[in-house]
C-alpha cells in the first residue's frame, strides 16, 4: 500500500506576491485503488521569533520568546472522501494569497538566525483509523510586489573615513593616518540590483592588505519592554587586495545574495534591517570599519 | 694484308646542300631557362641573389647559387620542436584562432603569446602549490593547514570577524569530513612539478564536471585562480598566468556549452519556450550569483571575466556594462603585476564578447599607468632572477600584458583614441612611460606612428629611464616609418631629431643597429648626399677606436646593404666618399673580418650595383675584398663554400667592364689572376674573359690588326697560354687550350696558336691516362668529343713554318693516339682513329672545307703538293690497320661492339675513300657485312637508303656499283 503525495506549483521559481493566487496540482500516486477520507490543502504563513540567548539572557530568551504567530492560515478541501484510482492522479488547486486582517501583514519570506518567516502549502490525505494519514508540505516564497523608488531616496551617500571619524577606538596612537573618501549611490537599494558606489583611498601611511564589503543583517526582536538586537554577517566581498593605488576610485559593487535577504521589514514585534560595513585591513592586521545602514526594497 | 688508304677528291659543290631557313616562333633555349628558374625559386629567399646578379652569372649555375638547401634547413627553426610545443594545447589554440585574427603582422595571437611567455618566463626556484584537490599520493613537503590560520588575527578581531573565522573553520571541517579533502600546501616544487600539478587539476576539473559535481569544478577553478594572487617569483608569474588561464578556459567553455545547450532547447520547442527560457536563465543566474559571492577579489574577477561570454548568451548589454565594471574592479588589485595580467585577460575576453567596444581598454591602460606611477614592488622584495636588474625584470614581465592591451586597442580604436593614449604617454613618467612607448611602437598601426613620429621622437628623447633602452625604441620607430612614411614635410625634421639621439648612443653595436634602421629611412626618402652624411657620422663613431672591433663588421655590412638596397640612386652612392670610407674599413682588416662578412659585402655591392662596374676605385676595393675572400680559403673550407666564393668572384669579374679601354681591362685580369690563383673556376672564367677580350679586339679592328692591337692580342694569347697549365683538371686544360688556340689563330697570332695546339695534343694524352673520376664522366664520352674538336680545328690550322714533313700537328695527334697504351677492353682508340681518318682526309683536300679568317690554310701553303697526300695516306693506312686489327680482335661476347665501329668506319670510307681501289672496296663490303650483322635492321635499312641517296646525288658510279653489289 504505497501512496505518495506531491505538491507541484505552477511557477518554477515558487515566488508569489500578495494578492496573487497560488496555483498548482496535488499529485497522488498510488499502486492500487485506495480509499481515503478526503484531501485537504492548507496554506500556512508563520513568523517565529526567538530571542538571542546572548543579549537577553538564557532564561529570558526561553520565557520571552513569543510563540510563532500565524500570518495566514486557510485550508481547502481539494477532494472529498472517496477513492483514489490506481496510478497517478493530478488534482489542480488554486489558493488566494490575501491579507486577512490589517494586523496580519504578509511579510516577505525570510530565514534568519532569530527571525523566520516561512510560508508553505501543506497537503493532508486523511485515511481511516487503521491507516496513517499522508502529509506533504511544500514551501513557497512570498515577495512583495515591486514598487517604484521615490526620487528623494536615490540620493548619494557620501562618506569620509579618517582616524578622527572612528568611534570606539581604544588606542588612537596605533591607528595610522589615512583618508578614505567615497560614496554609496543611495541608501536604498532594490534587491534585484547590485549595491553600487565608489571608494577612493586618498592617502594612507601604512600599507593596506585588504578592503572588504560586509553585508550585515540586524534582527531586532521583542517589543517595548525588552528587545534584543542581533547583527550577523551575511556576505563578505573583497574589493581591494593588496596595497591598492592611492587616488583611484575603486568600485563598490556587491550582488545581494538571494537567501538571507528580504526587503527591510519593520513589524510591531520585530525588525529586519541591513547594514553595510566597509572594512579596511592594514598590513599590520589592524582593521577599521565604517557602518552604513541601508534599506533594501523590492523594486 | 695492309690496305692502303686512298683519299678521294671531294666535290664540295656537288655535295653542298642548301639549308632551308624557317622562321622560328620560340627561342630554342627558352624552355630550358624557364625550367631552371622554376627550380631556382626555392633558394630565392637569400638576399644575395637578385635579378641583377643572375644576368651576370649563367642561368644554369644560378640554380646552385646560394648555400645549398640542406645547410639552409639547418639554420631554420626545427619544425618538429615548434610543433611539439603547440601540440599540448591544440584545442585551445583553435578556439583562440577564431577569436583573434590579427590584421597587423606584428600582432600576435593569443597562442603566440602563450608560447612566447611559456618559453621566456621560467624559474629555477621552488614554488608552492596550495589546493585541496591534490591527490594524497603527492610527494613533497605536505603541510596540512586550516584555511583560516593565515587569516587568523588573534588580536583586534571583531565580533563578526570571529564569527566568520568560526564559520570558515566549520567549512573546512565540513570539507575534511565530506571528501577527505583539506587544503594542503606543498612547498619546494620545481617548475615542472608545478605545471604537472596544474595539468592534473585541469583533468580533475573536467572529470568532476562530467560526473555532475559542478560545484567541485567551480571550487577547483577558484583555487587555481588563487594561485595567481601570489606574485613572487615575478619572473615566473607570466607562465603561471598562462597555465591557470588554460584551466579557466576549460572551465568557462564547459559552463558556456551547458548554458548554450539549455538555450538551444528553448529554440526548438515553441510551446514551452518561455518556461524553459526562464529555466535556462535561472540556471545562468545561479552561476552568476555563485560567482558573485566569491569572497576574494581575484578569483571573483577572473571567473566573472571568464563567464562573460555566458552573459552575452541572453543579454549582450549586460556583458558590455560588465566589461567596464570589471575593468574598474581590477583597480582593487594592489600589486601592479597581478593587475596587469588580470587586465590582459579581461581584454582578451572583452574582444570576443564586445568586439566594437574599446573604452574599457583605454581605461585599463590609464589605470595601469597610474599603478606604475605609484611605484613597483618595494626595493629588495622582488625575487630577482639570477641577478636580473629590477627594472629590466619589470620591463620584461609587464611587456606582454601591455602589448596585448595595446594590440586590442590598436585593432579597433579610432585614431583619436590612439592619440589619447599617446597623450597618456606624455603624462606618464619613468618606467610606465617607457613601457607604454615601446608598446605603442610595437602595436599601433604604422601609418599612425608615422603621423605622430615627431611627438614620439620627443617622447623617446624623454625616456632615459630603465626599461626598454632608447636605442631599441628608436629602432622600433625606425621600422615603423620605414613601413609607412610620415608626411613629406616632416622628413627632415624627423631625421634631424632622431639622428641627434642616435649619435648619443654610447654603445657602438647598439649605435650601429639603430643607425642601420634609420639609414633605410634616409636612403628611401633622401638623396645619396644625406646618406653620405650619415655614413660619415658612422665612420666618425668607428674612427674613435683605431681599429674597429670585429664584432661590428656584420652591423657595418648590414649598413652597406641597407644603404644600397633602399637608396633611390645607388649609382651615385658608389662614388660617395664616406661610402668608400666604410669599404676601406673592411679592406684595412679584411682577413680579420671573417669570410662571411666580406662575402656579404661583396655580394651586396655586386647585387645592388646597377650595370657593369666601371669605376676603377670601386673595382680596386672589390678586388681587395675578393682577394681577402680568396685568401680565407684553406684546407678546412668545404667544397660548397669554395664553390660559392668562386661563383661570387666570377660574377664580380664578369661585371667589371672598362668599355673600350681594353688594356685596363687586361690589366685587371692580370691582377685578378694574381689574386685568385687558388680558385680554378675563377681562373677558367678569367681565361674565357681574356679570350672574349681578344675576340672583341678583333671585332673592333674588323679583323685587320694594327701594330698596337696585334701586340695586345698577342698579350692576350700569352696570358691564356701561361694561365692554362696552372689548372688541375686536364679536360678543362684541353678545352681552354683549344679555345685560346683558336682565338689566337683568329687574331693571326700563328706562333701562339701553334703552341696552344701542341699543348692541346699533349693534353690529349694526359686526359687519356686520367682516371674517369678526374675527367668528369666516362672517358669514352668525353674524349672523342674533345679530340673531334681538336682535329677539326687542326684541319684549318696551317703547319708551322719549320715543320719538315707536312701535316705536322695532325701527325702529332695521330702518333699520340696510336702510341698511347689504351685499355684493351675499350674501343676508344678505334673511335679516335676513325675521327682522325676524317680529319686527315679533309686536311689533304686541294680545297680545304673551311678556313680561319685571314689565315692561309695548308691548301694554299702547299698548293696541292703530292707529298702532302702521300704523307696523309701513309698516316691513314696506319690508322686503318689499327682499326681493322682491333675489329678483328673483337670476338666472342665482344663481337657485338663491332656494329657501331663498323658503321663509323663505313661512313668514313664512303665519305673519304677512293672506292675504285679493289682492296678498299672489299674492305668496305666486309665492313658492311659486319655492320648488317650487328646493327639493328632499322639502322641498316637507314644506312642503305642514305648511301643510295648519296650515290644518286653525287652520280658516283663507284657508289652506285657498290649499292648494287654489296647492299643488294
Amino acid at each position: 500500500m504505497s501512496l505518495t503525495l506531491d505538491i507541484q506549483l505552477k511557477r518554477h521559481s515558487k515566488i508569489y506576491h500578495p494578492g496573487e493566487s497560488v496555483s498548482g496540482v496535488v499529485v497522488v500516486e498510488s499502486r492500487s485503488e485506495t480509499r481515503h477520507d478526503g484531501i485537504t490543502l492548507t496554506m500556512d504563513g508563520v513568523a517565529s521569533i526567538q530571542l538571542s540567548p546572548k543579549s537577553a539572557g538564557l532564561i529570558e530568551s526561553i520565557v520571552n520568546s513569543s510563540k510563532p504567530f500565524s500570518l495566514i492560515n486557510q485550508s481547502v478541501e481539494v477532494a472529498k472522501s472517496g477513492r483514489v484510482p490506481a496510478g497517478k492522479t493530478e488534482i489542480p488547486f488554486e489558493l488566494p494569497l490575501i491579507q486577512r486582517s490589517s494586523s496580519k501583514t504578509l511579510h516577505e519570506t525570510y530565514h534568519g538566525a532569530y527571525i523566520m518567516i516561512h510560508y508553505s502549502l501543506r497537503c493532508e490525505l486523511k485515511r481511516s483509523l487503521l491507516a496513517k494519514d499522508v502529509n506533504k508540505s511544500q514551501e513557497f516564497i512570498v515577495e512583495h510586489r515591486s514598487g517604484k523608488l521615490a526620487k528623494d531616496e536615490m540620493q548619494q551617500v557620501p562618506f569620509e573615513i579618517r582616524p578622527e571619524t572612528l568611534q570606539n577606538v581604544r588606542d588612537r596612537a596605533r591607528i595610522p593616518q589615512f583618508l578614505v573618501r567615497g560614496h554609496l549611490d543611495s541608501a536604498v537599494f532594490p534587491l534585484s540590483r547590485p549595491l553600487t558606489g565608489e571608494l577612493t583611498v586618498c592617502e594612507c601611511e601604512r600599507g593596506i592588505s585588504s578592503i572588504e564589503l560586509q553585508l550585515v543583517r540586524v534582527e531586532t526582536c521583542g517589543s517595548v519592554e525588552g528587545h534584543t538586537r542581533e547583527a550577523s554577517e551575511i556576505q563578505n566581498i573583497q574589493i581591494g587586495e593588496g596595497d591598492v593605488c592611492r587616488g583611484v576610485a575603486l568600485p563598490v559593487y556587491m550582488v545581494f545574495p538571494r537567501l538571507f535577504t528580504c526587503a527591510t521589514t519593520v513589524a510591531p514585534s520585530f525588525k529586519i534591517e541591513f547594514e553595510l560595513n566597509i572594512v579596511i585591513i592594514f598590513d599590520n592586521d589592524h582593521l577599521v570599519a565604517e557602518t552604513f545602514p541601508i534599506k533594501l526594497v523590492r523594486c | 694484308m695492309a690496305v692502303v688508304w686512298k683519299i678521294k677528291d671531294r666535290q664540295w659543290g656537288a655535295e653542298k646542300k642548301h639549308l632551308e631557313c624557317k622562321q622560328a616562333t620560340s627561342h630554342p633555349l627558352q624552355g630550358v631557362r624557364e625550367r631552371v628558374l622554376k627550380h631556382a625559386e626555392p633558394s630565392r629567399d637569400k638576399k644575395t641573389k637578385t635579378a641583377v646578379q643572375s644576368n651576370v652569372v649563367d642561368p644554369l649555375s644560378s640554380v646552385l647559387d646560394g648555400p645549398d638547401p640542406l645547410s639552409d634547413l639547418l639554420g631554420a627553426p626545427d619544425p618538429l620542436s615548434s610543433r611539439m610545443l603547440f601540440a599540448g594545447s591544440q584545442e585551445t589554440d583553435k578556439m583562440i584562432e577564431e577569436e583573434v585574427s590579427p590584421t597587423d603582422s606584428r600582432h600576435k595571437t593569443w597562442g603566440q603569446y602563450r608560447q612566447h611567455i611559456l618559453s621566456n618566463f621560467t624559474t629555477t626556484g621552488t614554488l608552492t602549490f596550495t589546493s585541496s584537490f591534490l591527490q594524497p599520493s603527492d610527494s613533497g613537503v605536505v603541510k596540512t593547514q586550516t584555511a583560516i590560520t593565515e587569516r587568523h588575527r588573534a588580536q583586534g578581531m571583531s565580533g563578526s570577524e570571529r564569527l566568520r573565522a568560526r564559520l570558515e573553520q566549520m567549512d573546512t571541517l565540513d570539507e575534511a569530513g565530506g571528501g577527505g579533502n583539506t587544503v594542503r600546501e606543498v612547498g619546494g616544487l620545481t617548475q615542472e612539478e608545478f605545471t604537472h600539478r596544474l595539468v592534473a587539476l585541469r583533468k580533475e576539473l573536467t572529470q568532476a564536471w562530467h560526473s555532475d559535481q559542478r560545484v567541485k569544478a567551480l571550487k577547483i577553478a577558484i583555487q587555481c585562480v588563487k594561485l595567481l594572487s601570489l606574485s613572487a617569483p615575478e619572473h615566473f608569474y607570466p607562465s603561471k598566468f598562462i597555465l591557470v588561464m588554460e584551466i579557466l578556459d576549460t572551465f568557462a567553455e564547459l559552463v558556456h556549452q551547458r548554458l548554450k545547450h539549455k538555450f538551444q532547447i528553448e529554440n526548438f520547442e515553441g510551446e514551452n519556450a518561455d518556461l524553459i527560457n526562464l529555466e535556462a536563465q535561472e540556471t545562468a543566474r545561479n552561476w552568476f550569483y555563485k560567482v558573485a559571492s566569491i569572497r576574494e577579489l581575484l578569483p571573483r574577477l577572473y571567473l566573472e571575466t571568464a563567464l562573460l561570454p555566458c552573459y552575452s548568451l541572453f543579454d549582450p548589454e549586460e556583458a558590455e556594462t560588465g566589461l567596464g565594471r570589471l575593468s574598474r574592479m581590477i583597480r582593487g588589485l594592489g600589486d601592479p603585476l597581478i593587475a596587469a595580467y588580470a587586465r590582459m585577460f579581461l581584454c582578451r575576453m572583452g574582444v570576443s564578447v564586445a568586439p566594437t567596444l574599446n573604452h574599457y581598454i583605454a581605461e585599463s591602460l590609464q589605470d595601469f599607468l597610474h599603478a606604475l606611477k605609484q611605484g613597483l614592488w618595494p626595493e629588495g622584495e622582488a625575487d630577482m632572477n639570477m641577478g636580473e636588474d629590477r627594472d629590466a625584470l619589470a620591463a620584461r614581465v609587464f611587456g606582454p600584458p601591455l602589448q596585448w592591451m595595446m594590440q586590442c586597442l590598436a585593432t579597433r580604436a579610432h585614431h583619436s583614441h590612439l592619440q589619447k593614449v599617446l597623450h597618456q604617454c606624455e603624462e606618464g613618467e619613468g618606467l610606465g612611460q617607457n613601457l607604454l612607448v615601446s608598446a605603442v611602437l610595437a602595436t599601433f598601426p604604422h601609418n599612425f606612428v608615422a603621423l605622430q613620429s615627431l611627438s614620439i621622437t620627443q617622447l623617446i628623447a624623454g625616456c632615459s629611464t630603465p626599461g626598454t633602452s632608447q636605442h631599441d625604441l628608436l629602432c622600433s620607430l625606425g621600422r615603423c616609418v620605414n613601413q609607412a612614411a610620415p608626411p613629406q614635410s616632416q622628413h627632415l625634421t624627423l631625421l634631424n631629431a632622431v639622428w641627434k639621439l642616435v649619435t648619443r648612443i654610447p654603445d657602438t653595436s647598439h649605435y650601429l643597429t639603430t643607425a642601420g634602421v634609420w639609414l633605410e629611412f634616409t636612403a628611401k626618402h633622401f638623396s645619396s648626399l644625406e646618406v653620405n652624411t650619415l655614413l660619415g657620422d658612422v665612420l666618425k663613431h668607428l674612427g674613435g677606436e683605431c681599429s674597429p672591433d670585429h664584432l661590428h663588421y656584420p652591423a657595418l655590412l648590414a649598413l652597406i646593404s641597407t644603404a644600397l638596397s633602399h637608396s633611390t640612386d645607388p649609382h651615385s652612392l658608389y662614388s660617395m666618399s664616406n661610402f668608400l670610407g666604410i669599404l676601406s674599413v673592411f679592406q684595412r682588416d679584411s682577413v680579420g673580418a671573417g669570410a662571411g662578412v666580406t662575402r656579404g659585402v661583396v655580394a651586396s655591392l655586386l647585387t645592388h650595383h646597377p650595370g657593369p662596374l666601371t669605376d676603377p676605385t670601386l673595382v680596386q676595393h672589390l678586388l681587395t675584398l675578393s682577394g681577402a675572400l680568396h685568401d680565407s680559403i684553406n684546407a678546412l673550407t668545404t667544397d660548397d663554400e669554395r664553390r660559392q666564393i668562386s661563383q661570387l668572384i666570377i660574377s664580380f669579374i664578369r661585371q667589371v667592364n672598362f668599355g673600350h679601354d681594353f688594356e685596363q681591362q687586361l690589366d685587371f685580369y692580370v691582377n685578378a689572376r694574381a689574386a685568385f690563383s687558388n680558385l680554378d673556376s675563377v681562373l677558367v672564367a678569367l681565361i674565357q674573359c681574356v679570350c672574349q677580350l681578344g675576340v672583341a679586339t678583333w671585332r673592333v679592328m674588323r679583323g685587320q690588326h694594327s701594330g698596337k692591337t696585334a701586340a695586345f692580342v698577342r698579350a692576350c694569347a700569352a696570358y691564356c697560354f701561361i694561365t692554362v697549365p696552372s689548372l688541375t683538371a686536364t679536360t678543362t686544360r684541353l678545352r681552354l687550350y683549344l679555345l685560346s688556340g683558336s682565338v689566337a689563330l683568329l687574331n693571326n697570332c700563328l706562333g701562339q696558336g701553334d703552341a696552344c695546339m701542341k699543348a692541346a695534343i699533349k693534353e690529349v694524352v694526359e686526359v687519356a691516362s686520367c682516371e674517369e673520376s678526374e675527367v668528369g664522366g666516362q672517358l669514352t664520352d668525353v674524349l672523342p668529343g674533345l679530340v673531334n674538336n681538336l682535329s677539326s680545328m687542326l684541319v684549318a690550322t696551317p703547319d708551322p713554318p719549320d715543320a719538315s714533313p707536312p701535316l705536322y700537328l695532325l701527325r702529332g695527334l695521330t702518333n699520340a693516339v696510336r702510341s698511347h697504351p689504351w685499355q684493351k677492353d675499350t674501343d676508344i682508340q678505334c673511335i679516335l682513329s676513325i675521327s682522325l681518318l676524317h680529319a686527315i682526309s679533309a686536311a689533304t683536300q686541294d680545297d680545304l672545307p673551311y678556313h680561319i679568317h685571314s689565315v692561309e690554310g695548308n691548301d694554299s701553303l702547299y698548293g696541292g703538293d703530292p707529298q702532302v697526300r702521300q704523307e696523309a695516306e701513309s698516316l691513314c693506312s696506319a690508322l686503318l690497320e689499327d682499326i681493322v686489327s682491333h675489329m678483328q680482335g673483337l670476338n666472342g661476347v665482344q663481337e657485338k661492339r663491332c656494329g657501331p665501329l663498323a658503321l663509323a668506319l663505313f661512313w668514313c670510307m664512303v665519305t673519304w675513300c677512293d672506292l675504285s681501289q679493289p682492296p678498299l672496296a672489299s674492305l668496305l663490303s666486309r665492313t658492311w657485312t659486319l655492320l648488317s650483322r650487328y646493327l639493328r635492321p632499322n639502322s641498316v635499312k637507314l644506312t642503305k637508303e642514305w648511301v643510295s641517296q648519296r650515290s644518286v646525288q653525287l652520280k658516283d658510279q663507284v657508289l652506285v656499283q657498290l649499292v648494287r653489289e654489296c647492299l643488294r
